[in-house]
């Protein structure tokens, strides 16, 4: 078996991994070859030295977990094969028989029921979630785990218009602690820049001669511990920006999950 | 050499290999063949499997002579197995040979 006949009957056996896996063991094992023979061996030699082709495929297809198998046509995800059914099963078995059209049927055939069957229980879910908001009567939805507790409080309110109220008020809320927030920023950007300018002042009066080393000293703690007042205040600003208020498609999406 | 004996060190030496620096395949079998005599067939599925399990990463890596070589790097993940094989195997290594030096002692 020449080189050519070694990777095309290669790319035979291992045809049920994704295309870039073949490509890339193909790749590999025509760089070995080539390689062996730069050294100085026939291909058929470095051919022989790879041993067994059933066991070096065997070998090759165990290494892969059944998540990288090539998906059925017209199956848009790879991964719903549980992985004790994986190709190792197959590399365990007889070998010559492990890339048979009816395994790949087989494998095709149960990838395809455990995806139907996902999607049904996805559908049952949606549809008893959905029925659950309606017996609500309306209530708000929250997003699991949320700790905000104006969005808590919000999400008690019963009927259409108190949602719209609660959502409103949360609103307000979040417009008066930003703009609270922006005067404290500026209240501690301009001391900063007062303390600094008192700390060259000083320094400058201080190599005049004068005794206001201490007044110095002070100014530049102040304005450090002012400075960083006002990162925090800037990053408290940033975070209560980007609170998420959920559309009500949002607050569904969310129900369904939940 | 006892092909099972080759098969259950082999994981340890390719990690050990990887572990002084990143190397590619051939270079890994090569090295390894000088060790132990050993077939290939059985060293790139255990590459690919490594990969797999995340203990190596690899990269592209252009060659003077021929086509872009992929090389192997050991990841964190990778250093901690190599680690806990060496100690098994120390174990292993130190336990068979107290039992063949006590065998030959009473026998």
């Amino acid at each position: 078996m020449d080189r050519q006949q070694f990777l095309s009957r290669l790319q035979q056996r291992i045809a049920i991994l994704d295309e870039v896996e073949q490509t890339d063991i193909i790749d590999e094992y025509a760089q070995h070859i080539d390689l062996e023979v730069a050294n100085g061996k026939s291909q058929e030699e470095a051919i022989a030295e790879f041993g067994d082709f059933d066991e070096l495929v065997a070998e090759i297809l165990s290494a892969y977990p059944s998540a990288e198998l090539k998906p059925a046509e017209g199956d848009a995800g790879g991964g719903d094969l549980p992985q004790a059914a994986g190709v190792a099963d197959y590399a365990q078995g007889d070998a010559s028989a492990m890339l048979s059209i009816g395994d790949k049927l087989d494998l095709m055939e149960r990838f395809s029921r455990l995806k139907d069957a996902r999607e049904r229980r996805r559908q049952a879910a949606v549809a008893a979630a959905a029925q659950a908001t309606d017996v609500a009567d309306g209530a708000v939805a929250t997003p699991a785990g949320s700790k905000h507790p104006v969005l808590k409080s919000a999400a008690a309110l019963p009927g259409k218009g108190a949602r719209a109220t609660g959502r409103g008020i949360i609103w307000l809320v979040r417009v008066a602690l930003v703009v609270c927030l922006a005067v404290l920023l500026l209240f501690c950007v301009l001391t900063a820049l007062a303390f600094m300018v008192g700390f060259g002042v000083s320094i400058v009066m201080g190599i005049q001669g004068y005794p206001l080393i201490g007044i110095a000293l002070l100014c530049l703690g102040l304005g450090a511990i002012v400075c960083g007042l006002a990162l925090l205040l800037l990053q408290g600003i940033r975070k209560t920006h980007d609170w998420k208020r959920l559309s009500p498609t949002q607050e569904r999406t969310v129900t369904e999950h939940v | 050499m006892n092909s099972q004996f080759k098969k259950g060190v082999l994981e340890l030496m390719v990690l050990k290999t990887v572990r002084r620096r990143d190397v590619y395949g051939y270079e890994l079998v090569e090295t390894i063949r000088q060790a132990i005599d050993v077939n290939e067939g059985t060293i790139y599925p255990l590459l690919k499997r490594l990969t797999n399990e995340r203990y190596f990463e690899t990269y592209l890596r252009e060659s003077p002579e021929g086509p872009p070589r992929k090389y192997y790097h050991i990841t964190a993940a990778g250093i901690l197995q190599l680690d806990a094989l060496e100690r098994e195997w120390d174990e292993f290594h130190n336990s068979v040979c107290e039992f063949l030096k006590e065998m030959n002692e009473r026998g």
